[in-house]
C-alpha cells in the first residue's frame, strides 16, 4: 500500500437515485489511507449506498469515486483485488461450515493454502467461533454469523476494508476483539472505512469522521474538532443539600439546565469554542455564586459525539424525499 | 497510487486462478449436496418411479415395433429426464444466491464471476451421473438388457453429461430471470418439459403428424435416439451429431446470455 499522502479513498460531488428516492445529493469525502474513517448519521443517511459504491456493487449516477486511484465503477477488477468488505447484511454461504466458507473465501482471495489455515485459525480463535464448528452456517446464533461474517472479510487483510455497522448484535467481548483485529490492521497500513451508529466506536476508533444526513455530508473532520467546534460543554454545580440544590436550580433557570442530571447536581450547557464559551461560563458561575447556595463541587465536561450527533442529525435539509409510490 | 493487492495474495497466471476459482466454487456446490442430501430426491426418486411406471403399467399398453421391449426403449427416455430433473436444481440455487447477501461478497472478489454459475452446472453433472446410476441399476433389476460394450456407454454418458451441462445453464438461465427463489423454482420446471414432448417414452412414429414434426427434430429427441442406437450397439447414424449441433447451439445460447444477465444484475 503507497503512503504517498494520497488519499487512499476520494469521493467527489457522487450522487445516487434509486427511482424517486435520492440517497446520495453531492457527497465529497476523502479518506487517509492507514487510517480509519468512520461514516456517520442517522438511519437513511445514505452510510450503505456510499459503501455500495465504493466496492463495486453498485453506480454512481453522477460524481467520481476512487479506491487505491482506481474508480470502482471503470475498473472494479483493480478495485475488488484491493478491498474487503462487511456488509450491512451477511454475506456468507450459510449452508457451508464456518471452516468451510473461511477456507472457500480465502481461496477466492487468491490466498495460498498455509495463509489461508493459519489466519482461519488465528480469526476463530479472536472471535470464540470454535465452538460453532462444522454446523452449516445458517444454524449459528446472529452474532456467531455476524462473527464470521467478519473473520472472512479480515482474512485477506485487503488494504482497503469497508465494514457497515461491523459490531451490531456483537456482544462487548467480541467488539473488543472485533477493535482490538481493525486497530492491529491500521497499524500495518489498512485504509477502514467504517458505519456505526456507536458513537463510543467511532470515537474509539476514528481518526476521521465524516456525518452525513439527509444524503449529503454535514459536517467532517477529526472526532476532537467535531466535538470542539459542534458539541457543547457541560458545567455541572454539585449542591451540598436538597436545599442548597432547590436555591441553585432557581438561580440558574435562565441558562435551561438539563432535566437528566445526576443527583444535587444542576447540569448546564454552555459553547465550547471560542471566548464566548468562557464568557458564558463567567455567567454561569455569577449567577451560581449569587444564589447564596452552599456549593460542594463544580465540575466541566467536554463534549462527546454523542453531543455532536444530537446537533448535527436532523438539521441537514432537504430530507430525501420518498415517494408514495415506493422505489422502482 | 498504485496498490498493492491483499497481503500474501499469491500472484499466479490469470487462467491459472479462473481454474482455481471453478474448482473452489464446483467444491462449494458438492458442499451443499453433501450438506442436503435432500437435493437427490429429485435425480434419484422421480427416475426410479418413471422406470417402475413404464415397466411394470405402461410397458404392456406401448407397442415400441422394432425397438424390442418396452423397458428397453424407454430407458434412454428415462435417463434423459434424470439429467433434466437434475439440472433443475440449478434454477433454485442460483436464484437463492441472487437473492442472498451472499452475491455481495462473490461480486466484490476479485473472481471470474461466471464461476458463480458453473459451481451450480459442476454440481449438476454430479447430480445426474449418481441419478444415472441409480436408474440403470433399478433398470437392470427390471429387466433392462442393453448390447452396448465399454465405448457404447462411455458415449451414453458424454451424450447425457451434454445434455445436462445444456440444461443446467438454461436453468441458471431461468434461474437469473425468476424474481424469487419459488419463481425459479416453477421456471426450472421448464426444462423438464421438452423431454416429455420427445421420442423418450413413446416412439415419435405413433404420434400424430403434426407433433411428429415438433418431436422427431427437438434436440431431446436426437439425444435420445443417439443413446438409443448406442446402447442397442447400434451406430447412431445422423442422430449423434444433430444431437451434438444442436446442444452445442443451445449451450452457446444460455451461456450467453446468463452471463449478460449476471453482468447487468451486478449494477
Ligand atoms: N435498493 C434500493 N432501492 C430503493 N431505495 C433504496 C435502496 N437502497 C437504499 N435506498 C434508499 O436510499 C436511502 C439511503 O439508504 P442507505 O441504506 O444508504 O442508508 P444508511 O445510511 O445506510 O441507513 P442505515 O443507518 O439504516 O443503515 C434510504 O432512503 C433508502 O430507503
Ligand atoms: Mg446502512
Amino acid at each position: 500500500m503507497s503512503r504517498s499522502g494520497e488519499p487512499a479513498i476520494e469521493v467527489a460531488s457522487v450522487t445516487k437515485s434509486f427511482g424517486t428516492t435520492t440517497a446520495l445529493r453531492g457527497v465529497s469525502f476523502t479518506a487517509r489511507p492507514g487510517a480509519v474513517t468512520a461514516l456517520l448519521g442517522p438511519n437513511g443517511a445514505g452510510k450503505t449506498t456510499m459503501i455500495r459504491i465504493l466496492s463495486t456493487l453498485l453506480r454512481a449516477d453522477a460524481g467520481t469515486a476512487r479506491v487505491g486511484g482506481h474508480d470502482p465503477a471503470r475498473e472494479p477488477g483493480r478495485v475488488q483485488a484491493i478491498i474487503g468488505l462487511t456488509g450491512q447484511s451477511l454475506s456468507v454461504d450459510g449452508k457451508l461450515s464456518g471452516p468451510e466458507n473461511l477456507a472457500m473465501f480465502g481461496r477466492l482471495h487468491r490466498l495460498s493454502w498455509p495463509v489461508v489455515r493459519e489466519r482461519s485459525a488465528r480469526l476463530v480463535a479472536a472471535f470464540g467461533l470454535a465452538d460453532a464448528g462444522k454446523k452449516p452456517v445458517r444454524a449459528y446464533s446472529g452474532g456467531m454469523r455476524r462473527k464470521l461474517d467478519l473473520a472472512v472479510s479480515l482474512l485477506a487483510e485487503p488494504p482497503v476494508l469497508f465494514l457497515d455497522e461491523p459490531t451490531t448484535g456483537l456482544d462487548p467481548a467480541s467488539r473488543d476483539a472485533l477493535w482490538d483485529t481493525i486497530r492491529g490492521l491500521v497499524s500495518q497500513g489498512t485504509t477502514v472505512l467504517l458505519t456505526t451508529q456507536y458513537l463510543t466506536e467511532a470515537d474509539a476508533l476514528a481518526d476521521s469522521v465524516v456525518f452525513m444526513d439527509g444524503g449529503q455530508v454535514v459536517a467532517s473532520g477529526t472526532p476532537a474538532d467535531l466535538k470542539a467546534q459542534t458539541g457543547r460543554a457541560q458545567v455541572d454545580l454539585i449542591a451540598a443539600s436538597d436545599a442548597d440544590l432547590a436555591k441553585l436550580t432557581a438561580a440558574l433557570t435562565d441558562f435551561k439546565p438539563v432535566s437528566d442530571a445526576p443527583r444535587r447536581t444542576v447540569r448546564v450547557a454552555i459553547e465550547h469554542a471560542g471566548t464566548s464559551g468562557v464568557r458564558e461560563l463567567g455567567d454561569v458561575i455569577a449567577a451560581a455564586v449569587g444564589a447564596g447556595a452552599h456549593i460542594e463541587r463544580l465540575a466541566l465536561h467536554e463534549p462527546d459525539l454523542d453531543d455532536v450527533y444530537r446537533r448535527l442529525a436532523g438539521h441537514a435539509r432537504p430530507r430525501p424525499a420518498v415517494s408514495a409510490g415506493g422505489p422502482a | 497510487m498504485t496498490a498493492a493487492a491483499a497481503r500474501d495474495s499469491v500472484t499466479r497466471h490469470p487462467a491459472a486462478w479462473a481454474v482455481s476459482d471453478y474448482w473452489e466454487m464446483a467444491k462449494r456446490s458438492l458442499r451443499h449436496i453433501r450438506h442436503d442430501p435432500e437435493q437427490l430426491g429429485n435425480v434419484t426418486i422421480t427416475p426410479v418411479l418413471l422406470v417402475l411406471l413404464m415397466r411394470f403399467l405402461f410397458g404392456g399398453a406401448i407397442n415400441t415395433g422394432t425397438h424390442g421391449s418396452y423397458i428397453n426403449f424407454a430407458m434412454p427416455g428415462i435417463f434423459v429426464a434424470a439429467a433434466a430433473f437434475a439440472a433443475a436444481t440449478t434454477a433454485v440455487s442460483v436464484a437463492a444466491d441472487m437473492h442472498e447477501g451472499v452475491i455481495d461478497r462473490f461480486r466484490t472478489l476479485p473472481i471470474v464471476k461466471s464461476a458463480v454459475i458453473t459451481g451450480h452446472v459442476t454440481a449438476d453433472l454430479a447430480r445426474s451421473l449418481i441419478g444415472l446410476a441409480v436408474t440403470v441399476g433399478v433398470g437392470y433389476a427390471t429387466g433392462f438388457r442393453p448390447s452396448a460394450g465399454i465405448g457404447g456407454w462411455a458415449a451414453a454418458v458424454g451424450v447425457i453429461l451434454l445434455v445436462t451441462f445444456a440444461l443446467s445453464w438454461l436453468s441458471a438461465l431461468l434461474g437469473l430471470i425468476g424474481r424469487s427463489v419459488e419463481v425459479a423454482q416453477q421456471l426450472g420446471a421448464i426444462v423438464v418439459i421438452p423431454v416429455f414432448l420427445s421420442s423418450a417414452l413413446v416412439p415419435a412414429a405413433t404420434m400424430p403428424s403434426w407433433l411428429r414434426v415438433v418431436t422427431a427434430n427437438q434436440p431431446f429427441t436426437q439425444a435420445i435416439d443417439t443413446l438409443r442406437a448406442l446402447l442397442a450397439g447400434q451406430p447412431p447414424g445422423s442422430h449423434w451429431w444433430l444431437a451434438g449441433l444442436e446442444f452445442a447451439g443451445l449451450i452457446a445460447a444460455a451461456v450467453t446470455v446468463a452471463s449478460a444477465l449476471f453482468r447487468r444484475a451486478a449494477t
